[in-house]
């Protein structure tokens, strides 16, 4: 199962690589990353149907905010999966997140614990 | 007394003699002896006529007293002859003379003998010349007693106007007084010189105020009064002039020339007269002054050539009095309409009228005459002369009193003249004191004024004071708000770094305890790539945690530096990373402020840029304000909703030359139309909705670039497509 992760700060990465290592070990999902809403869109459309089953993205970035790319994905993919990592934990952002379609909702600091928590979930079926 | 009983005796005898013809003179008088009597006439020339033994008894009777004009037949003929027959008694001890009035050319005999010739005799009678001698003794050889034959040879002067106007005596025909040729001739000079004198006096008075007025005329010419005096006195003056002349011209063509013209100058004078009081009185002319002079035009030719009197006197009388009565009452009016000074007018014309009754009272009571009973007669007593002296008061009475009411008028001028002067002087005081008044007032106003302006001087002063604080504080205010701008943007700057900072260490922490889990392990089972990458990851995060820490230390005090006042000091100061810190600043200061905000950003760092000596916080207040107002227009272009538009924001900087650097902050929004391009830099001008924007960002760059680093900061923009904020800085 592939995740994409969408976030603007490169060094994320490097967190959720070191993080999942095991899983990543094991093969049990592959990750993928883009650093803007539309390099995301681009890692979509170039293959059909997408590897990708679940995208966790970032909703302050310039360029393409988080929801816009929620939205064109839902309209676009609509069986990938987009959960919103934000910063601003409003409620405002998460209600407009979860009426655009997401499925969950994480602030930073990532607590990773609830991420894995929701990763397993999804693999499992 | 020695003589009184002859002389009775013989006027005894002669009035029994009173039948012959023939006139006796036994002794002489004072007064003379009158040749009244015994006259003998006949027409015709004969020089036989003279002789004493010539038989006149068939000659006519004849009074040559009376006047030549009663006698036509006389005045008819041109040469005649006159016979007295003279009985002298006694032998006079004093010489003896004959004064005598007579009307035409004669020749005198006694016994024949020619004794006088007067005027020029001739029996062409166009060569006649009628002579008066006005009673001015001639020598008769009369002295010894005995018989005399007085013969006169009488030539008349043809078309001669006899007047008895101003003359002395009547013209008659031949008027002879036996008298004291002595005596007689000394009394007639001294008269004659009496009668001149006073002629003279009167004259030289009419002179006298002849050139009194002309000289008044000289200084005051338009005075019409003046002129008509002038003219007035110098009529008067001729009317003096002519009758002097003519009452002692003996010759009588010529003095009834100068009498008439007398005459006329007094119609003249009446006439002149009536104006003057007209004038003065300030009357307009009107029918009664026309009658006037209508009468005095008659009177002139009424009394040319009059020798019978008593009509035409009478009517002069009438006339006289008619004028009189006119200039009375003009007198009067003139009075009543309060003509200063009248009066004496009328006081003159009194006084003339009271003077010319005395006259004639003289001339009918007081037997003062010069005219009626002959030169002669008169007694230059006290009565004469109180009666000249009155007539001669009343004669100028008239002019004294014209005079005088000029004086008076003149005084009046003079009063009235000096009354406006003395108004003009008290209104020019006034008007001075006035106009002092008006300096005083302006003078209080004017320092009333300066007390004025020094207080809004003062007030403004204190404004301007205000002013001054209330823009530092808008300054301040302005660094505040960009600050709290900035305060979101930098919550969430540091928020990232911190994560990682969290993230990164919880994450060493798991890969130390993945590494003590597999060092517990057995030999065999421990994985040593795995081991190693572990802690190759370790020193990565480690270092990352650094990274982010520093990251996030800079941060802050990037936003310490921000709301310190501003120093003058440069640093050297990376331009690239100031750009870099301050684009993602704006970018999630404004994220935070606007949920819709969203923009793409893009650098073009030029690598080449070395740190350069700058004030660190003004350039990146300017860059910061520059960058936010970049992604404002992009913001509001992005509302407009046009399909396709992709909001960016691109900065970019570039070493131009040695010298100078550059940063350019692009934008693709709005753009700035070309009437806002040159107020955009003017303090207080925004075009955001009011409340939003302080107005102050652009000029405070545009003074930090300029002023603070002797820089350029310079606006293209096409409006619609979007701006580009080119700073231009000298290292």
């Amino acid at each position: 199962m592939k995740f994409l992760i969408v976030d603007d700060e490169k060094d994320v990465e490097i967190m959720f690589r070191q993080k999942l290592r095991k899983e990543i070990r094991n093969g049990d999902l592959a990750l993928a990353f883009a650093f803007s809403g539309m390099e995301a869109l681009n890692m979509l459309r170039n293959q059909t149907p997408p590897d990708i089953m679940y995208i966790f993205s970032d909703i302050n970035m310039p360029g393409m905010s988080g929801i816009d790319l929620l939205e064109t994905v839902k309209s676009e993919f609509p069986e990938i999966r987009v959960s919103m990592i934000s910063a601003y934990g409003d409620d405002e952002n998460y209600t407009k997140a979860i009426n655009s379609g997401a499925n969950g909702f994480f602030t930073k600091p990532i607590d990773f614990d609830s991420l894995k928590k929701e990763i397993n979930e999804i693999l499992m079926g | 007394m020695r003589l009184l009983l002859p002389v009775l005796l013989i006027l005894c005898f002669s009035a029994l003699a009173q039948k012959s013809e023939f006139f006796t003179i036994d002794s002489i008088p004072k007064q003379g002896v009158l040749l009244d009597k015994g006259w003998k006439y006949q027409e015709g020339d004969n020089m036989q006529w003279a002789k004493p033994d010539f038989n006149d008894s068939g000659w006519a009777s004849v009074d040559p007293l009376k006047e030549i004009t009663s006698y036509p037949e006389i005045l008819g003929s041109t040469v005649f002859w006159l016979r007295l027959e003279v009985d002298v008694t006694q032998k006079s001890p004093r010489p003896l003379g004959l004064a005598i009035n007579q009307a035409g050319a004669s020749e005198i005999y006694v016994n024949g003998i020619l004794v006088h010739e007067f005027g020029t005799f001739d029996t062409d009678p166009r060569n006649v010349k009628a002579y008066d001698p006005i009673e001015h003794p001639i020598f008769i050889p009369f002295d010894s007693a005995g018989h005399y034959i007085l013969a006169v040879r009488y030539a008349i002067q043809p078309d001669l106007r006899y007047t008895r106007i101003f003359a002395y005596n009547k013209n008659r025909v031949f008027y002879a007084k036996v008298v004291d040729l002595v005596k007689t001739s000394n009394t007639d000079r001294a008269v004659t010189l009496y009668k001149f004198g006073l002629d003279i006096v009167t004259l030289g008075f009419y002179l006298m105020l002849f050139v009194l007025h002309f000289a008044y005329i000289i200084y005051q010419r338009k005075n019409r009064i003046q002129w008509l005096l002038t003219i007035y006195f110098s009529i008067g003056a001729c009317i003096r002039v002519f009758k002097i002349i003519g009452q002692n011209e003996s010759f009588l063509a010529e003095r009834f020339i100068y009498l008439n013209l007398s005459n006329i100058c007094l119609a003249i004078s009446a006439v002149c007269l009536s104006i003057i009081i007209y004038r003065m009185a300030r009357m307009r002319f009107d029918i009664y002054l026309y009658l006037v002079w209508f009468l005095q035009f008659i009177y002139c030719i009424v009394s040319y050539g009059t020798s019978a009197e008593d009509w035409q006197t009478k009517l002069l009388l009438l006339f006289n009095i008619y004028n009189l009565a006119i200039v009375i009452r003009v007198v009067r009016l003139g009075i009543k309409k309060g003509i200063k000074g009248f009066q004496t007018v009328l006081y003159g014309i009194f006084i003339a009228i009271l003077g010319l009754l005395v006259l004639s009272t003289g001339f009918q009571f007081l037997n003062y005459g010069h005219s009626s009973t002959g030169l002669n007669e008169l007694r230059l007593g006290v009565s004469t002369y109180l009666i000249d002296f009155i007539a001669l008061i009343g004669g100028i009475s008239i002019p004294v009193g014209l005079s005088l009411f000029m004086g008076i008028q003149s005084r009046e001028t003079n009063l009235a003249l000096s009354k406006q002067l003395n108004e003009n002087e008290m209104l020019k005081n006034k008007a001075i004191e006035q106009e002092q008044e008006k300096q005083q007032i302006l003078e209080s106003q004017k320092e009333m004024l300066e007390i004025q302006v020094n207080e809004r001087t003062a007030q403004l002063n204190q404004s301007l004071e205000n002013l001054k604080a209330t823009q530092n504080q808008l300054i301040q205010s302005e660094k505040l708000a960009s600050l709290g701008e900035l305060t979101a943007g930098i919550a969430h700057e540091i928020q990232n770094p911190l994560n990682f900072v969290n993230n990164f260490s919880e994450l060493s922490n798991e890969l130390i305890d993945e590494v003590l889990e597999e060092r517990k392990k057995d030999e065999e089972e421990r994985d040593e790539s795995l081991e190693n990458e572990i802690l190759a990851d370790l020193k990565q995060n480690l270092t990352k945690i650094h990274h982010h820490g520093k990251r996030a230390s800079n941060i802050i005090r990037g936003m310490l530096q921000h709301s310190r006042k501003s120093s003058d000091v440069k640093e050297l100061t990376d331009i690239n990373a100031l750009c870099d810190e301050y684009l993602r600043l704006s970018y999630h200061g404004l994220r935070a402020k606007d949920k819709s905000f969203n923009a793409s950003f893009e650098t073009h760092f030029d690598p080449s840029l070395p740190k350069t000596e700058v004030i660190t916080q003004d350039i990146g207040r300017v860059i910061l304000n520059l960058i936010n107002n970049a992604f404002y227009a992009v913001n509001e272009k992005r509302k407009k909703g046009e399909p396709g538009y992709i909001p960016t924001v691109t900065v970019s900087t570039l070493l131009t030359d040695s010298k100078h650097f550059q940063i350019k902050i692009q934008d693709n929004g709005l753009g700035i139309p070309e009437h806002i391009k040159e107020k955009i830099f003017q303090p207080f001008f925004t075009t955001k909705p009011s409340g939003q924007g302080t107005g102050l960002g652009l000029s405070l760059a545009y003074d930090i670039i300029t002023k603070g680093h002797g820089g350029t900061l310079e606006v293209n923009s096409t409006e619609g497509a979007g701006a580009d904020f080119i700073i231009q800085i000298p290292i």
